[in-house]
């Protein structure tokens, strides 16, 4: 044990005797905050618990906890680095606390690498167990509901999906029609004997319906079987990819909310939505959904539907916060790369999120690919590992750090991040519990559930 | 263990299609996780110190010469732009005579050459600090024993 104390806090003068009796009380004092009573130093009466309101994400070198505070507005929260730095690890532990403390709506809304199937399992590394204990808490799983799209296969995710709960999710019909332009533009000329239809359309409940209705199209001239045989090639294909759904039941495009015993309707709609209503974690799987030419289509659907929600419908009045990790995926600067619809739905959130209840954490490598709209409502940063000074260009300019934080940024370590806000971040350390400005160095803290890609050590 | 058919069997609600089937591939379990399903709270541990400070008899020093009396010097530290809380590129700090090198601080003469700056005698338990917004990030030095 005394070789042990020697090599945590280094070796212990012999011939200074102030100096030990010193360091054994601060040994005594950390095993007693860690360990309990018994290691109590003398003098010392008793170990008392203090209680963190805000999310703890980071502690710095001398043993101050970093929180990011519960404010009426919801800030967005940005978790930025270089692959493999902390990023998803801190926005994990960020949700955590989120979910458990503050008691607020998640939903995961792009997951591109599968990283959220083994969120519904405990933290099994020691090393963040151990981390863990700094703030009381102990490795504890999310309730996770996986949403793929209906494009997916579920049986090629099978190994992921043992022991888990998800579902399959289709566009329902009359988002396909009512924006059909977006899912069918190489309609051309066709789209308007299309348009014409629509009143019948949004009644259809069958495939043969549906392409009775296309039969039944009169151009009233010329081109009538091109067009026919146009908008039964686009639908079909539709129907092929997966994309969409009008009488496959065991894909449904709407969920519905229940209690148990009296099986009273709490909600009909939405399937993200209606997962976060039944008090779990809604996670959109998008491995795949990259691949596919409807994703902006389909990725704006789900975040214009939430927004809808948290502004007139059954969110009203609750907080949501909607997860993207590597968010320069689903929204992009440069036009060219971008989803416009997406974008526009986002920055629907970034401009009018705050006030009603809606508002994103996300992660990305690279900030300054981020559009501006959403940069400019970001109110919390941590910073991790970058690899070129000109990629902290951005985040030092709209978090007014000087050139020496930039540097710090280039020097960072795995885990260790610098946090930076617009606003205050909250300390504690001891009994006192103060607001700064930051920015502040430090580690962060791990989630409380697991992460895919560190396994148990 | 399927730990979210449990937590969502705890919640007593349930989730179907818009036909009112339910949907096989999410499960509801009364068997309970291994754990208690609480909220983890959010706490970390301090050390009760016991009590042996005297109720504190606090009154203001007026000048500078009562401060040296007393056994300290009033200066002026300057602070790097990592140090800083607010604007202010300087700092107000007591010194133990004797302990502090000349030649770094500026020494301040009179309370008045910084506005905001009082210094605070606690007669109780001896002991002596500068309260201020340049005192430190919360406002208050620490407590300097006699």
């Amino acid at each position: 044990m005394v070789t042990l104390i020697k090599g945590l806090f280094g070796s212990i003068p012999r011939n200074n005797g102030l100096m030990q009796a010193k360091r054994y009380s601060v040994i005594n004092e950390n095993y007693a905050k860690t360990l309990g009573k018994s290691w109590l130093p003398v003098g010392e009466s008793e170990i008392r618990k203090c209680s963190i309101k805000d999310i703890p994400f980071m502690t710095t070198v001398d043993g101050t906890i970093v929180c990011i505070p519960k404010t009426p507005e919801m800030g967005m929260i940005a978790a930025i680095g270089m692959t493999g730095s902390g990023k998803t690890l801190c926005a994990g532990y960020i949700l955590d606390n989120v979910f458990w403390n503050w008691e607020d709506k998640i939903g995961v809304i792009n997951d591109s690498q599968e990283e959220t199937f083994v969120w519904s399992e405990s933290c099994d590394n020691n090393q963040f167990k151990n981390k863990l204990k700094i703030v009381d808490q102990s490795p504890c799983p999310l309730p996770m509901i996986y949403v793929l799209p209906s494009s997916d296969k579920p049986q090629e995710k099978e190994s992921f999906l043992i022991d888990k709960n998800y579902v399959c999710c289709s566009i329902p019909f009359e988002e396909v029609i009512n924006n059909v332009e977006y899912y069918l533009p190489d309609l051309g000329n066709s789209l308007k004997y299309l348009l014409g239809k629509k009143e019948q359309l949004l009644d259809v409940r069958t495939e043969d319906e549906l392409f009775e209705i296309i039969d039944a199209i009169d151009t009233g001239g010329s081109g009538l079987a091109e067009t026919r045989y146009k908008l039964r090639v686009s639908f079909l294909n539709l129907i092929n990819e997966g994309i969409l759904n009008i009488s496959n039941s065991s894909i449904p495009p709407y969920l519905v909310v229940k209690t148990t015993g009296d099986k009273k309707e709490v909600y009909n709609g939405n399937p993200l939505t209606a997962i976060m209503i039944a008090g779990c974690i809604p996670s959109f799987i998008t491995s795949n959904l990259y691949t596919q030419r409807y994703k902006d289509a389909i990725f704006s659907y789900y975040i214009n539907c939430l927004f809808q929600e948290s502004l007139n419908g059954i969110m009203k009045g609750k907080r949501t916060w909607l997860y993207f990790d590597e968010l320069t995926k689903v929204v992009h600067s440069d036009p060219r790369l971008s989803s416009p619809l997406t974008e526009k739905a986002l920055n629907n959130i970034a401009s009018r999120g705050r006030n009603n209840g809606i508002s994103l954490i996300y992660a990305t490598q690279r900030y300054n690919e981020i559009p501006r709209t959403i940069r400019s409502q970001t109110k919390y940063a941590v910073i991790f590992k970058h690899k070129q000074k000109d990629e902290t260009k951005t985040i030092c300019d709209d978090f007014f750090l000087d050139d020496k934080s930039r540097d710090n940024i280039l020097g960072l370590k795995k885990f260790e991040a610098i946090a930076a806000t617009t606003e205050y971040f909250i300390c504690y350390k001891g009994n006192k519990r103060w607001e700064t400005n930051g920015p502040l160095k430090g580690n962060i803290i791990p989630p409380m559930h697991k992460n895919r890609f560190l396994h148990r050590v | 263990m399927n730990f979210t058919a449990s937590y969502l069997d705890s919640k007593k609600k349930r989730i179907y299609d818009e036909l009112g089937n339910e949907i096989f591939t999410i499960g509801y379990d009364s068997l309970r996780y291994p754990f208690k399903i609480t909220k983890p709270c959010i706490s970390y541990n301090i050390l009760q110190t016991k009590e042996t400070e005297k109720t504190p008899i606090i009154t203001t020093i007026k000048t500078v010469k009562e401060i040296e009396d007393k056994g300290f010097i009033l200066c002026s530290v300057p602070l790097t732009k990592s140090q800083k809380w607010t604007n202010y590129n300087t700092m107000v700090a007591l010194f133990r005579k004797g302990s502090y090198p000349e030649h770094l601080y500026k020494r301040l003469t009179g309370l008045k050459d910084v506005a905001g700056i009082k210094v605070e005698y606690d007669e109780a338990n001896l002991r002596i600090r500068v309260v201020g917004p340049k005192a430190g990030p919360t406002g208050e030095g620490p407590w300097l024993l006699l």
